[in-house]
């Protein structure tokens, strides 16, 4: 592709992922998004909350998947082990469990009242005589498989994975250390957008945005005279997950509002206190870098970590048809140690909330850009380099029959 | 007799009835449907005495925030709808930013 410009520092890392445009087939082609279910989706170990959702022996909880066209129970057994069935009794395959969470017994289906244990054994079934003779140890629950990192549940509905979850996470795996075991939930979101699930990944992986689409919200926070284009300070990019860092500007003042945030609680904000920086793991802010603001985690295909000054931003993404996504979004802090962490805390949900609208703002308009037809690429900047990557993993996953 | 605010933030309490709100939807959804010059005073009104609002709180225990008194937590209730309304007033000088539309979003936590 010609010549290399001076400043294209990850066209020259990164000389695979090219510089061309990028099409936007992927993101409006039904016939792709059905490749994506069955090649990635269906392959790929996918997070689907956290361990504390089910807690106790007995907890469950039920997360439908649309992607995957199926609804997952998640149960914690008296071994205290989680396990995953598809959340459809064997008999004439209703969903047992109603989407939500809960405590239970026994996993009992309402309509014919077929009884499974928490590990999907079949224990009852109402005037059994009734059936010709059967196995009922052959209408176990439909299992599938299950692992967790640092507190994230993650399944894999393929019958034999091809990786383990620690292969499949590979360098992210060691590198947390447990940071997630000091975060509570304090916010949580969920949002429903017309756009193909890859542009609300995109849109949460690079920071070329900020300083037009956040003008008003993030001010000069990030944008300063150290770094006016705000660029990231780091992109790592791995076989299929990656880490950026994202700068503060060092000069910024605090509003009044996050000045009392600050000053009142465990949510510092930009940047970072350099007590807080040594106490991150080693992966996020590797640099230890004083201008830190936040990383950027994303574990392929659909979990994001945020973790920033005293919060970590999680956010998963579910695609639900070609040009239709459903966000979760959790903001985790510190467990509060006073009511005026509460109170700074506060200021952070808000503000991750109203920042996030911002930019989910964009992706409907984005989609129906793709959509007219009007251009079939799209011109990428060297900061975007994390697109061309993720776009390039779903294409590279797609390729295996 | 009844109080709506402890007795140091007496001078608060006009801004109860509208601003005293147990939850972020709520608290949202209030900022959003509200009038930006409402916005702005009960702003201007607050922040001056944030600090000592946090002071006041901070002498009871986290742990039992729940059982605070009905003065106190519509104190709470309100320091959290000053966070909720700041960038109103500090950045973009209207209710609301031009963010994703309110019916995509439903705020669960």
């Amino acid at each position: 592709m010609g010549v290399i410009k001076q400043d294209m520092k990850y066209l020259r890392r990164y000389p695979d992922l090219g510089s061309a445009p990028l099409s936007v087939d992927d993101c409006v082609s039904p016939e792709y998004f059905e490749l994506e279910r069955q090649r990635v989706f269906k392959r790929s170990w996918l997070c689907i909350g956290r361990v504390e959702q089910a807690a106790q022996p007995g907890d469950y909880f039920v997360q439908d998947i649309e992607v995957l066209r199926t609804s997952i129970l998640v149960v914690r057994g008296k071994d205290n082990k989680l396990r995953a069935f598809h959340n459809f009794c064997t008999h004439r395959l209703n969903k047992i469990m109603k989407p939500g969470a809960g405590q239970c017994k026994a996993l009992v289906c309402q309509f014919h009242g077929w009884t499974f244990d928490y590990e999907g054994r079949l224990l009852h079934v109402d005037n059994e005589e009734l059936f010709p003779a059967f196995e009922k140890e052959a209408r176990s629950l439909h299992a599938i498989h299950l692992d967790t990192w640092e507190g994230f549940v993650f399944i894999n509905v393929a019958e034999e994975p091809s990786d383990t979850l620690q292969e499949w996470l590979g360098p992210l795996y060691d590198e947390f250390g447990g940071y997630f075991d000091h975060f509570a939930l304090s916010g949580q979101l969920s949002v429903s957008m017309n756009c193909n699930w890859k542009l609300s990944v995109d849109s949460q992986t690079e920071a070329y945005h900020a300083p037009s689409l956040h003008r008003r919200t993030l001010k000069d926070a990030f944008a300063g005279p150290k770094n006016p284009n705000c660029l990231l300070n780091r992109v790592e990019l791995y076989e299929r997950h990656k880490a950026m860092s994202v700068y503060s500007n060092p000069e910024y003042k605090p509003t009044p509002a996050e000045w009392v945030a600050g000053s009142s609680g465990s949510v510092a904000l930009y940047p970072a206190t350099s007590q807080l920086l040594d106490t991150l793991p080693s992966i996020v802010n590797p640099e230890r870098n004083p201008d830190w603001a936040f990383d950027i985690v994303f574990v392929f295909p659909n979990l994001l970590l945020g973790p920033a000054s005293g919060s970590c931003l999680v956010q998963w993404f579910w695609p639900t048809a070609v040009g239709k996504t459903r966000m979760e979004v959790r903001n985790y802090t510190y467990t509060p140690r006073t009511i005026g962490d509460l109170i700074s805390q506060e200021y952070m949900n808000v503000h991750l909330r109203d920042v996030i609208r911002e930019d989910f703002s964009t992706l409907e308009g984005t989609q129906e850009g793709m959509d007219s037809g009007v251009q079939s690429s799209i011109l990428l900047c060297d900061e975007e380099v994390t697109l061309r990557h993720t776009h390039r993993v779903v294409e590279e996953m797609i390729k295996i029959l | 007799m009844t109080t709506l605010l402890p007795v140091k933030f007496d001078d608060l309490s006009p801004f109860v009835g509208e601003w005293a709100i147990p939850t972020r939807s709520k608290r949202f959804k209030k900022r959003v449907t509200s009038e930006f010059s409402g916005i702005q005073k009960f702003y201007e009104a607050i922040l001056p005495r944030m600090e000592d609002i946090v002071g006041h709180l901070n002498t009871f225990p986290v742990a039992e925030v729940e059982a605070l008194s009905s003065e106190n937590k519509n104190l709470l209730y309100m320091a959290f709808s000053f966070m909720e309304v700041a960038a109103s007033v500090e950045c973009w000088n209207a209710p609301d930013n031009e963010g994703l539309e309110l019916d995509k979003v439903t705020i669960l936590l």
